[in-house]
Protein backbone atom coordinates (compact mmCIF):
# COMPACT_ATOMS: atom_id res chain seq x y z
CA UNK A 1 0.00 0.00 0.00
CA UNK A 2 1.17 3.46 -1.27
CA UNK A 3 0.35 5.97 1.54
CA UNK A 4 1.24 9.10 -0.37
CA UNK A 5 -1.10 7.68 -3.39
CA UNK A 6 -3.88 6.96 -1.07
CA UNK A 7 -3.38 10.69 0.29
CA UNK A 8 -2.88 11.74 -3.47
CA UNK A 9 -6.30 11.31 -4.53
CA UNK A 10 -10.15 11.91 -3.41
CA UNK A 11 -11.64 9.59 -0.98
CA UNK A 12 -15.45 8.99 -1.72
CA UNK A 13 -17.41 8.51 0.64
CA UNK A 14 -21.56 9.09 0.32
CA UNK A 15 -22.42 9.87 -3.03
CA UNK A 16 -25.93 10.22 -1.81
CA UNK A 17 -25.46 12.43 1.21
CA UNK A 18 -28.53 15.26 0.92
CA UNK A 19 -26.63 18.34 1.34
CA UNK A 20 -24.27 17.69 -1.74
CA UNK A 21 -26.41 15.39 -3.79
CA UNK A 22 -29.69 17.59 -4.01
CA UNK A 23 -29.10 21.37 -5.43
CA UNK A 24 -30.97 23.67 -7.10
CA UNK A 25 -30.62 26.48 -9.62
CA UNK A 26 -33.40 28.99 -8.83
CA UNK A 27 -33.12 31.19 -12.20
CA UNK A 28 -33.99 28.19 -14.30
CA UNK A 29 -36.38 26.79 -11.85
CA UNK A 30 -34.65 23.23 -11.60
CA UNK A 31 -33.68 20.70 -8.96
CA UNK A 32 -30.83 18.64 -9.86
CA UNK A 33 -28.54 15.54 -8.67
CA UNK A 34 -24.68 16.27 -7.80
CA UNK A 35 -23.62 15.26 -11.78
CA UNK A 36 -26.10 17.71 -13.21
CA UNK A 37 -28.97 15.12 -14.10
CA UNK A 38 -32.41 16.56 -13.44
CA UNK A 39 -34.79 16.05 -10.34
CA UNK A 40 -38.13 16.26 -9.67
CA UNK A 41 -40.35 17.05 -6.48
CA UNK A 42 -43.68 15.18 -7.41
CA UNK A 43 -46.23 16.21 -5.38
CA UNK A 44 -48.17 13.24 -3.39
CA UNK A 45 -51.42 14.89 -4.43
CA UNK A 46 -50.35 14.07 -8.29
CA UNK A 47 -49.28 10.11 -7.78
CA UNK A 48 -52.75 9.87 -5.83
CA UNK A 49 -54.27 11.66 -8.77
CA UNK A 50 -52.01 8.99 -11.42
CA UNK A 51 -53.46 6.14 -9.63
CA UNK A 52 -57.03 7.41 -9.43
CA UNK A 53 -57.46 8.31 -13.18
CA UNK A 54 -55.49 5.42 -14.20
CA UNK A 55 -58.57 3.52 -11.89
CA UNK A 56 -61.09 5.72 -14.13
CA UNK A 57 -59.37 4.99 -17.52
CA UNK A 58 -58.29 1.36 -18.06
CA UNK A 59 -59.69 -0.20 -14.81
CA UNK A 60 -58.70 -3.45 -14.06
CA UNK A 61 -55.17 -3.15 -16.47
CA UNK A 62 -54.37 -0.08 -13.93
CA UNK A 63 -51.71 -2.62 -12.02
CA UNK A 64 -50.54 -4.21 -15.33
CA UNK A 65 -49.67 -0.45 -16.25
CA UNK A 66 -48.42 0.94 -13.18
CA UNK A 67 -45.82 -1.97 -13.00
CA UNK A 68 -44.57 -1.49 -16.60
CA UNK A 69 -43.94 2.66 -15.60
CA UNK A 70 -41.88 0.41 -12.57
CA UNK A 71 -40.06 -1.45 -15.01
CA UNK A 72 -39.24 1.68 -17.27
CA UNK A 73 -38.06 3.78 -14.58
CA UNK A 74 -35.92 0.98 -13.32
CA UNK A 75 -33.98 0.69 -16.42
CA UNK A 76 -33.08 4.15 -16.16
CA UNK A 77 -32.24 4.12 -12.77
CA UNK A 78 -29.87 1.50 -12.95
CA UNK A 79 -28.27 2.94 -15.98
CA UNK A 80 -27.96 6.70 -14.43
CA UNK A 81 -26.48 4.31 -10.60
CA UNK A 82 -23.87 2.47 -13.23
CA UNK A 83 -22.92 5.76 -14.55
CA UNK A 84 -23.08 8.10 -11.60
CA UNK A 85 -21.83 5.69 -9.10
CA UNK A 86 -18.78 4.38 -11.40
CA UNK A 87 -17.80 8.12 -11.95
CA UNK A 88 -17.81 8.74 -7.88
CA UNK A 89 -16.24 5.97 -6.86
CA UNK A 90 -14.57 5.51 -9.65
CA UNK A 91 -14.34 1.65 -10.32
CA UNK A 92 -17.61 -0.14 -11.95
CA UNK A 93 -20.64 -0.74 -10.43
CA UNK A 94 -19.85 -4.09 -10.55
CA UNK A 95 -17.25 -3.98 -8.37
CA UNK A 96 -18.75 -2.05 -5.53
CA UNK A 97 -18.45 -4.76 -2.44
CA UNK A 98 -22.19 -5.50 -1.53
CA UNK A 99 -21.91 -2.92 1.86
CA UNK A 100 -21.31 -0.29 0.02
CA UNK A 101 -23.92 -1.21 -3.24
CA UNK A 102 -26.49 -2.05 -0.44
CA UNK A 103 -25.70 1.36 1.24
CA UNK A 104 -26.05 3.36 -1.89
CA UNK A 105 -29.39 1.53 -2.41
CA UNK A 106 -31.04 2.83 1.05
CA UNK A 107 -29.46 6.75 0.46
CA UNK A 108 -30.55 6.68 -2.84
CA UNK A 109 -34.17 5.85 -1.29
CA UNK A 110 -33.63 7.76 1.64
CA UNK A 111 -32.19 11.17 -0.41
CA UNK A 112 -35.44 11.16 -2.83
CA UNK A 113 -37.80 10.52 -0.58
CA UNK A 114 -38.90 7.28 -1.60
CA UNK A 115 -38.48 5.56 1.78
CA UNK A 116 -36.09 3.88 3.74
CA UNK A 117 -35.27 0.51 1.85
CA UNK A 118 -34.30 -2.41 4.12
CA UNK A 119 -32.62 -5.43 2.29
CA UNK A 120 -32.92 -8.54 4.41
CA UNK A 121 -30.76 -11.54 3.08
CA UNK A 122 -32.12 -13.99 5.83
CA UNK A 123 -34.00 -15.75 3.15
CA UNK A 124 -31.18 -16.31 1.02
CA UNK A 125 -31.45 -20.23 1.71
CA UNK A 126 -34.44 -20.23 -0.34
CA UNK A 127 -33.07 -17.85 -3.30
CA UNK A 128 -35.19 -15.43 -1.72
CA UNK A 129 -34.32 -11.46 -1.00
CA UNK A 130 -37.01 -9.72 1.01
CA UNK A 131 -37.12 -5.96 0.49
CA UNK A 132 -38.57 -3.71 2.96
CA UNK A 133 -39.64 -0.39 2.35
CA UNK A 134 -40.94 1.84 4.56
CA UNK A 135 -42.90 5.57 3.99
CA UNK A 136 -42.70 4.40 0.31
CA UNK A 137 -45.28 6.81 -1.87
CA UNK A 138 -45.84 4.87 -4.52
CA UNK A 139 -49.18 3.34 -2.41
CA UNK A 140 -52.67 3.31 -3.99
CA UNK A 141 -54.25 5.04 -0.61
CA UNK A 142 -57.67 2.62 -0.82
CA UNK A 143 -56.91 0.09 -3.78
CA UNK A 144 -60.07 -1.79 -2.35
CA UNK A 145 -58.68 -5.20 -3.51
CA UNK A 146 -57.04 -5.96 -0.27
CA UNK A 147 -54.41 -6.89 -2.32
CA UNK A 148 -50.71 -5.28 -2.12
CA UNK A 149 -51.25 -1.95 -4.36
CA UNK A 150 -47.26 -1.03 -4.74
CA UNK A 151 -47.22 -1.82 -8.44
CA UNK A 152 -44.91 0.71 -9.41
CA UNK A 153 -42.43 -0.38 -6.85
CA UNK A 154 -42.56 -4.16 -8.21
CA UNK A 155 -42.17 -3.53 -11.46
CA UNK A 156 -39.06 -1.31 -10.26
CA UNK A 157 -37.19 -4.00 -7.80
CA UNK A 158 -37.91 -6.22 -10.44
CA UNK A 159 -35.95 -4.68 -13.09
CA UNK A 160 -33.28 -3.27 -10.56
CA UNK A 161 -32.27 -6.31 -9.26
CA UNK A 162 -32.41 -8.49 -12.65
CA UNK A 163 -29.95 -5.92 -13.79
CA UNK A 164 -27.57 -6.26 -10.23
CA UNK A 165 -27.89 -9.74 -10.65
CA UNK A 166 -27.88 -10.59 -14.05
CA UNK A 167 -30.79 -13.10 -13.43
CA UNK A 168 -34.08 -13.03 -14.97
CA UNK A 169 -35.99 -12.81 -10.99
CA UNK A 170 -38.89 -11.45 -10.51
CA UNK A 171 -40.45 -9.59 -7.73
CA UNK A 172 -44.04 -10.05 -5.75
CA UNK A 173 -45.25 -7.78 -2.87
CA UNK A 174 -46.17 -9.63 0.30
CA UNK A 175 -47.25 -6.07 2.57
CA UNK A 176 -48.60 -3.04 1.79
CA UNK A 177 -49.32 -0.01 3.44
CA UNK A 178 -52.61 0.41 2.39
CA UNK A 179 -53.61 -2.82 4.06
CA UNK A 180 -52.23 -0.93 7.49
CA UNK A 181 -49.17 -2.80 7.02
CA UNK A 182 -45.88 -0.72 8.76
CA UNK A 183 -43.89 -1.31 5.26
CA UNK A 184 -43.98 -2.44 1.79
CA UNK A 185 -42.57 -5.70 1.71
CA UNK A 186 -41.29 -7.41 -1.35
CA UNK A 187 -39.99 -10.86 -2.31
CA UNK A 188 -37.73 -11.26 -5.17
CA UNK A 189 -36.32 -14.19 -6.23
CA UNK A 190 -36.20 -17.09 -9.59
CA UNK A 191 -39.74 -17.46 -10.72
CA UNK A 192 -40.18 -21.11 -9.35
CA UNK A 193 -38.69 -19.70 -6.15
CA UNK A 194 -41.04 -17.57 -5.94
CA UNK A 195 -44.18 -19.29 -7.15
CA UNK A 196 -45.59 -20.39 -4.20
CA UNK A 197 -44.99 -16.98 -2.46
CA UNK A 198 -47.32 -15.79 -5.70
CA UNK A 199 -50.13 -18.54 -5.00
CA UNK A 200 -49.85 -17.47 -1.01
CA UNK A 201 -49.91 -13.82 -1.76
CA UNK A 202 -53.02 -14.50 -4.17
CA UNK A 203 -55.45 -16.48 -1.55
CA UNK A 204 -54.85 -13.47 0.83
CA UNK A 205 -52.48 -15.13 3.53
CA UNK A 206 -50.57 -12.06 4.94
CA UNK A 207 -46.70 -11.01 5.11
CA UNK A 208 -45.93 -12.49 8.85
CA UNK A 209 -47.62 -15.71 8.05
CA UNK A 210 -45.47 -16.38 4.41
CA UNK A 211 -42.06 -15.11 6.00
CA UNK A 212 -42.74 -18.05 8.48
CA UNK A 213 -43.14 -20.34 5.81
CA UNK A 214 -40.10 -19.36 4.33
CA UNK A 215 -38.69 -20.24 7.42
CA UNK A 216 -39.76 -23.52 8.12
CA UNK B 1 -23.51 25.81 8.35
CA UNK B 2 -24.02 25.55 11.86
CA UNK B 3 -27.56 26.33 13.99
CA UNK B 4 -25.94 29.91 15.42
CA UNK B 5 -25.30 31.01 12.21
CA UNK B 6 -27.79 29.70 10.24
CA UNK B 7 -30.33 31.29 12.85
CA UNK B 8 -29.05 34.56 12.98
CA UNK B 9 -28.98 34.55 9.00
CA UNK B 10 -32.86 33.94 9.39
CA UNK B 11 -33.55 36.38 11.94
CA UNK B 12 -31.76 39.14 9.61
CA UNK B 13 -34.26 38.18 6.56
CA UNK B 14 -36.46 40.97 7.61
CA UNK B 15 -34.87 43.68 10.04
CA UNK B 16 -31.21 44.85 10.31
CA UNK B 17 -29.44 42.18 13.15
CA UNK B 18 -29.15 44.11 16.56
CA UNK B 19 -25.43 45.16 17.96
CA UNK B 20 -25.58 42.03 20.03
CA UNK B 21 -26.39 39.61 17.12
CA UNK B 22 -23.91 41.19 15.60
CA UNK B 23 -21.10 40.84 17.85
CA UNK B 24 -22.37 36.54 17.73
CA UNK B 25 -21.55 37.13 14.00
CA UNK B 26 -18.16 38.32 14.88
CA UNK B 27 -17.92 35.54 17.29
CA UNK B 28 -18.57 32.98 14.79
CA UNK B 29 -16.22 34.74 12.05
CA UNK B 30 -13.30 35.17 14.26
CA UNK B 31 -13.71 31.37 15.44
CA UNK B 32 -13.93 30.26 11.80
CA UNK B 33 -10.50 31.91 11.00
CA UNK B 34 -8.72 29.76 13.67
CA UNK B 35 -10.87 26.59 12.61
CA UNK B 36 -9.62 27.29 9.07
CA UNK B 37 -6.23 27.05 10.25
CA UNK B 38 -6.33 24.26 12.24
CA UNK B 39 -8.02 22.89 8.88
CA UNK B 40 -4.99 24.15 6.45
CA UNK B 41 -2.59 22.63 9.12
CA UNK B 42 -4.08 19.41 8.74
CA UNK B 43 -4.22 19.69 5.13
CA UNK B 44 -0.66 20.27 4.72
CA UNK B 45 0.32 17.91 7.38
CA UNK B 46 -2.19 14.88 5.84
CA UNK B 47 0.94 12.58 5.38
CA UNK B 48 2.87 13.54 8.45
CA UNK B 49 0.12 12.81 10.43
CA UNK B 50 -0.38 9.30 8.49
CA UNK B 51 3.23 8.28 8.27
CA UNK B 52 4.03 7.23 11.51
CA UNK B 53 0.66 5.77 12.03
CA UNK B 54 1.21 3.54 8.90
CA UNK B 55 4.21 2.58 10.66
CA UNK B 56 3.06 1.48 13.92
CA UNK B 57 0.28 -0.30 12.31
CA UNK B 58 0.17 -4.01 13.33
CA UNK B 59 1.30 -6.56 10.92
CA UNK B 60 -2.00 -7.25 8.59
CA UNK B 61 -3.87 -8.11 5.33
CA UNK B 62 -2.54 -5.57 2.99
CA UNK B 63 -6.27 -5.16 1.60
CA UNK B 64 -7.65 -4.73 5.36
CA UNK B 65 -4.75 -2.10 6.12
CA UNK B 66 -5.80 -0.24 2.92
CA UNK B 67 -9.33 -0.13 3.43
CA UNK B 68 -9.27 0.91 7.46
CA UNK B 69 -7.01 3.96 6.47
CA UNK B 70 -8.80 4.91 3.65
CA UNK B 71 -11.94 5.13 6.16
CA UNK B 72 -9.84 7.04 8.45
CA UNK B 73 -8.40 9.41 5.69
CA UNK B 74 -12.20 9.91 4.81
CA UNK B 75 -13.29 10.33 8.64
CA UNK B 76 -10.62 12.90 9.36
CA UNK B 77 -11.15 15.26 6.32
CA UNK B 78 -15.14 15.00 7.29
CA UNK B 79 -14.09 15.45 10.51
CA UNK B 80 -11.75 19.14 9.68
CA UNK B 81 -14.68 20.27 7.32
CA UNK B 82 -17.06 20.11 9.85
CA UNK B 83 -14.68 21.69 12.37
CA UNK B 84 -14.46 24.67 10.21
CA UNK B 85 -18.53 24.69 9.67
CA UNK B 86 -18.77 23.83 13.22
CA UNK B 87 -21.32 22.15 12.54
CA UNK B 88 -21.67 18.26 14.17
CA UNK B 89 -24.51 17.35 11.84
CA UNK B 90 -22.52 17.87 8.90
CA UNK B 91 -20.25 15.52 10.04
CA UNK B 92 -23.11 13.16 10.40
CA UNK B 93 -24.40 13.73 7.04
CA UNK B 94 -21.68 13.88 4.75
CA UNK B 95 -19.41 11.10 6.26
CA UNK B 96 -20.73 9.59 9.64
CA UNK B 97 -23.39 7.38 8.52
CA UNK B 98 -21.36 6.34 5.48
CA UNK B 99 -18.67 5.50 7.57
CA UNK B 100 -20.74 3.57 10.26
CA UNK B 101 -21.88 1.46 7.51
CA UNK B 102 -18.33 0.09 6.90
CA UNK B 103 -17.09 -2.97 7.45
CA UNK B 104 -15.53 -2.98 11.03
CA UNK B 105 -12.44 -4.48 12.16
CA UNK B 106 -10.22 -4.38 15.34
CA UNK B 107 -7.54 -2.27 13.09
CA UNK B 108 -10.45 0.62 12.81
CA UNK B 109 -9.38 0.93 16.60
CA UNK B 110 -6.11 0.58 16.75
CA UNK B 111 -5.70 2.91 14.37
CA UNK B 112 -7.91 5.60 15.45
CA UNK B 113 -5.77 5.44 18.82
CA UNK B 114 -2.56 5.43 16.85
CA UNK B 115 -4.23 8.73 14.91
CA UNK B 116 -5.83 10.85 17.87
CA UNK B 117 -1.60 10.68 18.94
CA UNK B 118 -0.63 11.70 16.45
CA UNK B 119 -2.80 14.50 15.98
CA UNK B 120 -2.55 15.64 19.13
CA UNK B 121 0.94 15.85 18.75
CA UNK B 122 0.50 17.73 15.51
CA UNK B 123 -1.93 20.07 16.51
CA UNK B 124 -1.08 20.90 20.04
CA UNK B 125 -2.69 22.54 22.90
CA UNK B 126 -4.34 25.34 20.94
CA UNK B 127 -5.53 23.23 17.78
CA UNK B 128 -6.24 19.86 19.28
CA UNK B 129 -9.27 21.22 21.25
CA UNK B 130 -11.07 22.43 17.85
CA UNK B 131 -11.01 19.49 16.13
CA UNK B 132 -11.91 17.06 19.60
CA UNK B 133 -15.60 17.02 19.27
CA UNK B 134 -15.48 16.31 15.80
CA UNK B 135 -13.00 13.58 16.03
CA UNK B 136 -15.04 12.25 18.96
CA UNK B 137 -17.72 12.11 16.16
CA UNK B 138 -15.67 9.92 14.00
CA UNK B 139 -14.45 7.62 16.65
CA UNK B 140 -18.41 6.61 17.10
CA UNK B 141 -18.13 6.04 13.88
CA UNK B 142 -15.61 3.97 13.29
CA UNK B 143 -13.88 2.61 16.16
CA UNK B 144 -17.11 0.37 17.66
CA UNK B 145 -16.77 -2.15 20.52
Amino acid sequence: MNLDTLLNQPVPTDYFAPGAYVQGDLELGTLSNRRGNRLLAIPEHLVQGIYRSLEQEVGKATPLVLQSCGRHWGQHLFARLSEELAEYYGKPLAELTMQELVYCLSRCWQVHGWGQLHLDWSYSQRGLILVQNQNSPWVQPQSGSGQPSAYVEVGLLEVLFRQLTGREVQCVQIACLSQGQGSNQFLIGLPERLQPVTDWVQSGMDAATILQRLRN
Amino acid sequence: MNGTMLNLLNTAEQRYLEAAEQQQLWQQFHAMTNRLKVYDQLRTQEAQIFRPVTRQMPPVDEAAAESALRDWVAALRGAALAMVLDDPEFFDHRVGQWLQARPHSPLHTTLGQLLQAQLKTVLGSQGWPLLAPYWEQAQQCLSRP
